[in-house]
């Protein structure tokens, strides 16, 4: 290690313990960015220090209920990438942060054999949707000149694919019948991108015929592709998995 | 919603947790969030799963709580702290690296960072030395009484006792003091390499002797 190095090693305990001035401080995390050692011996360090203190201790009444108050959107900065399927078009790619494209922030996912209801109404929302995308009135949900978005998955061996619709409302369904099952302890995840940010909608199981989510109708347009990846169970923050299907808004 | 249940460390407490998000959300039967890993929990609060937090709250606020209390002492200010890491966990749960440590030490050294924030601010600085006096003022008080984690409590305190003493008063004033390490030279009157290098070497031994003595460091719960 050079004389440089060690300069930052000697700074360590006391950044670690937030005992740094804020000229020091920020010169250590200048250096941290580039130095893994030093990374990980602040979160030795920092692991330790978290024995010194009460964990006894209950937090006071009413603290979470504040909390919950204040639980909205946006949505968290999140980051994956995603490689698309072997010789299909990029549609979600790069490093980028996520943002919310749901207005609420809990996905929804259900199994077609316990939605069988809610399937058939989204048969019904899925014929009306293309009805509207070739110009007929919408005769439920949307406004006159609104036009439900919708996106062909294709998958890597071009057999298989999905279709996303999102209504103008925001409610989003994705449509697959050619997804086996994940295997033991691994699902789906459905990503979508909007402006280059790329958001986690959710997770579902092989055989899954119809998957909700929702998005924000003010976001709607800026949405420019979704894709499905393999994962471990429960999912991931970043896939580094290719794509099992991707599609781009044309 | 209301209060989110007792600790999972209570048995009694292993019911409910609400599901993830994934799978029939009207038969909710997905694994019982009290059972996932924390590294789980914070996957499920990345995708804006309420009950995830819950669970987190439930596991680690009162260790955050304990921490923003002791350098704070009003209680009103560190129930801020207390919002303010687990608002800040659910808007970048992806700060958190599972691979870089505990889920516990990482909330806690956010609730470090903010309070030593507050602390040093200058409204606070009144509040600091009050709170200074009252801790000199107590019997007995040492490093050694902060410990208060009742599954290694022991070998804490053991792996504090063997430190020499500047290492110990260094890292208690910086620590549970919120000093820099400049003003901890100052109020132990010796040189500021010397108590750079002993926050240092101190950290160093005590992570040894509590490896030596069986605790984990680092771990997922």
């Amino acid at each position: 290690m050079s004389a440089f190095h060690d300069d930052f090693s000697e700074l360590l305990g006391a950044y670690s313990l937030d005992a740094l001035e804020v000229a020091e401080r920020d010169r250590v995390e200048v250096h941290l960015r580039t130095c893994p050692w030093c990374t990980a011996e602040v979160m030795e360090h920092r692991e330790v220090a978290s024995f010194l203190s009460h964990s006894g201790t209950d937090a006071p009444e009413g603290v979470w209920d504040k909390i919950l108050a204040e639980l909205s959107p946006p949505a968290p900065p999140l980051r994956m990438s995603i490689t698309p399927p072997a010789g299909a078009e990029p549609a979600l790619v790069g490093l980028a942060p996520v943002v919310s494209l749901s207005s609420r922030r809990t996905v929804r996912l259900r199994t077609f054999a316990a939605v069988v209801a809610a399937a058939a109404m989204l048969l019904a929302v899925v014929g009306f949707v293309a009805l509207d995308r070739n110009g007929a009135t919408s005769p439920v949900t949307s406004q006159p000149g609104d036009q439900a978005l919708q996106v062909r998955l294709i998958g890597a061996d071009s057999n298989s694919g999905a279709q996303a619709v999102v209504e103008p409302s925001g409610k989003g369904y994705l449509v697959s019948h050619d997804l086996p099952d994940a295997g033991t302890n691994q699902l789906y995840q459905l990503w979508g991108q909007v402006d280059g940010v790329v958001l986690s909608l959710g997770t579902f199981d092989g055989g899954t015929e119809v998957v909700n989510f929702q998005v924000d109708p003010s976001q709607i347009k800026a949405v420019q592709a979704f894709a499905v990846t393999k994962e471990q169970a429960p999912g991931v923050l970043a896939s580094k998995q290719p794509a099992v299907m991707s599609g781009k808004v044309s | 919603m209301t209060e989110p249940p007792p600790p999972a460390s209570d048995p009694s407490s292993k019911t409910g947790g609400g599901s993830v998000s994934r799978g029939n959300e009207a038969d909710n039967v997905s694994p019982l969030l009290s059972e996932t890993s924390d590294a789980g929990i914070v996957v499920a609060i990345s995708r804006y799963n309420q009950d995830a937090l819950a669970e987190a709250y439930r596991r680690h606020a009162g260790a955050v709580f304990g921490l923003a209390r002791r350098l704070l002492a009003e209680a009103a200010l560190a129930e801020e702290i207390v919002q303010e890491v687990f608002l800040r966990l659910w808007n970048d749960p992806d700060k958190f690296d599972p691979g870089r440590g505990s889920l516990r030490s990482y909330l806690l050294a956010q609730c470090h960072g903010r309070s030593v924030d507050l602390l040093r601010s200058e409204s606070s600085r009144r509040r600091r030395e009050e709170n200074d006096l009252r801790r000199t003022a107590e019997s007995g008080y040492d490093l050694e009484r902060e410990v208060w984690d009742l599954t290694v409590a022991d070998q804490v305190r053991d792996a504090i006792g063997k430190l020499p003493e500047i290492e110990r008063e260094a890292i208690r004033l910086a620590y549970l003091g919120g000093h820099t390490y400049r003003e901890v030279a100052a109020i132990l009157d010796e040189p500021e390499g010397t108590v750079k290098s002993r926050i240092r070497s101190g950290l160093k031994h005590l992570r040894s002797d509590l490896v030596d003595s069986g605790v984990t460091l680092g771990e997922d719960q």
